[in-house]
């Protein structure tokens, strides 16, 4: 599992952490049924607070990604085999689009307008 | 199997092995059963064949069984050498390892074989079963001949080359000053292994509990106890640990927390990841150094690993999945390390 974080970011840190274990999952270095490390550890190695690292955890597992589990930690759940699903789609259309000389922004932009579009017709 | 030797002609490094890891044993028990056969009819009914350690008899036998022991252990002990290594041969993998593990079996062949025949011939030149003759002339006559076969056996088979050529380092991972990154996971011998680690572990633990309930000897029922907690403390702390790359280095540690290696940052040249052949390049599994020396690997499977080469060209290799990002961050966090003031 790659975690990294920078200090010099926008985003939050705990966010930044939920994205890199989010990223793993979609590149397959965490599978279904991995437990992740302890958050003591993680906070440690990176030096940051440990309920930064217990923040992301809890937001991965609202989103679905992991489930918490008293003396067994944070474990991967199936979801992670859909962000690696997708993984694939996404290469794909990014060699698509490179093909077509599309810009990354503008596939970027594309995608994101696409899926807010679905969101509203879906709420 | 992946190289397209023709069945009937396996390569010269097969060939040579099973020569002399199979061949050669046989012949030689051949030999020695057929010195002992013809002996037999002048031999004692029972004859010496466990001496202790001053030298002086202390295990007998009917003389007929000699013959038997020595095909059992002259074959038994080559055999096993020779099922173990092959499959690893014949899958194409190399190294001195190998071309010792030939010699190694026709070695102890030679050194059970010269050794049963030899004491089997004294006895039966002198048949005094209450004062059987001296054992250190045919053991120190055995050294000899399995020193003098093994070393045959060893020239006798092709030099191996290790594959063991240089990786080029990982291309370092995009990494902002401003960035702290971490990569963890965890490595673990392979189920079978692990099975066959375990199950040896608790053979002895059994000869133990059976040594100490028929209370055959104290001292054989500590020797026991103490074997199968020795091994038992190894295998734990070797079949598992977690290996973990940050900004201070490369950690790898036990799950049970004992053993722990790191290599500091600041002691990195370069980091890649490689394709470990544990046999070939190790000399088999768990924590070990290469035979060539210089390198030191925490070795639990074949494939992938992570290999670090220190400053002083040393090199440390963990065998791990997703090792290509592991040493992309190394080689990242170096290569900052060497940039910043």
């Amino acid at each position: 599992m790659l975690v990294r974080i920078d200090a010099e970011s926008d985003a939050p840190l705990f966010a930044q952490i939920a994205a890199s274990v989010r990223a793993d999952a979609a590149a397959g270095r965490v599978r279904p049924g991995d437990r992740l490390p302890a958050a003591r550890d993680i906070a440690a190695a990176l030096g940051v607070n440990v309920h930064t690292v217990l923040h992301a955890y809890q937001d991965l597992r609202n989103e679905g990604l992991v489930e918490l589990r008293r003396g067994r930690g944070a474990v991967v759940t199936e979801q992670a085999a859909t962000l690696e699903d997708l993984q694939h789609h996404i290469h794909d259309l990014v060699a698509q689009a490179r093909a077509a000389g599309l810009p990354p922004d503008a596939l970027a932009a594309l995608v994101k307008e696409i899926a807010t579009h679905d969101n509203r017709t879906a709420g | 199997m992946t190289t397209a030797q023709p069945a009937d002609r396996p390569d010269p490094v097969v060939r040579r092995f099973l020569l002399v890891s199979m061949g050669l044993p046989i012949v030689l028990v051949g030999i020695g059963v057929a010195v002992q056969l013809v002996l037999l009819p002048q031999a004692p009914a029972t004859i010496a064949i466990h001496w202790n350690g001053a030298g002086e008899a202390d295990g007998f036998a009917p003389a007929w069984t000699q013959p038997l022991t020595t095909a059992a252990f002259g074959l038994g002990i080559p055999a096993l050498i020779a099922l173990t290594t092959l499959p690893g041969l014949r899958r194409g993998e190399r190294g001195a390892t190998y071309r010792l593990m030939g010699a190694t079996a026709a070695a102890t062949s030679a050194l059970t074989t010269v050794a049963f025949t030899w004491t089997f011939a004294a006895q039966a030149a002198s048949p005094d079963v209450a004062d059987p003759p001296s054992i250190w002339v045919p053991l120190a006559g055995s050294l000899v001949a399995a020193v003098a076969v093994g070393v045959a056996a060893w020239y006798a088979q092709p030099p191996q080359d290790a594959m063991d050529g240089a990786v080029p380092p990982a291309a370092p991972l995009a990494l902002r000053t401003s960035e702290r990154a971490l990569w963890v996971r965890a490595t673990a011998m392979s189920a079978g292994a692990a099975v066959a680690i375990v199950a040896a572990v608790l053979a002895i633990a059994v000869a133990a509990v059976v040594a100490w309930m028929t209370s055959a000897q104290v001292g054989l029922a500590w020797l026991l106890t103490g074997v199968a907690l020795l091994l038992l403390a190894f295998a734990a702390t070797t079949l598992a640990f977690h290996v973990r790359v940050d900004d201070t280095g490369l950690h790898v540690d036990s799950v049970l927390g004992i053993p722990r290696f790191t290599v500091p940052l600041a002691d990195i040249e370069s980091a890649a990841r490689v394709e470990v052949n544990p046999m070939g390049e190790f000399g088999g599994w768990g924590v070990r150094i290469a035979p060539q020396g210089r390198r030191f690997g925490i070795v639990l499977r074949a494939g992938e690993a992570l290999e670090v080469t220190r400053r002083n060209g040393r090199r440390v290799t963990v065998t791990v999945d997703d090792a290509a990002t592991a040493a992309a961050l190394l080689e990242a966090l170096v290569l900052r390390a060497a940039t910043r003031p």
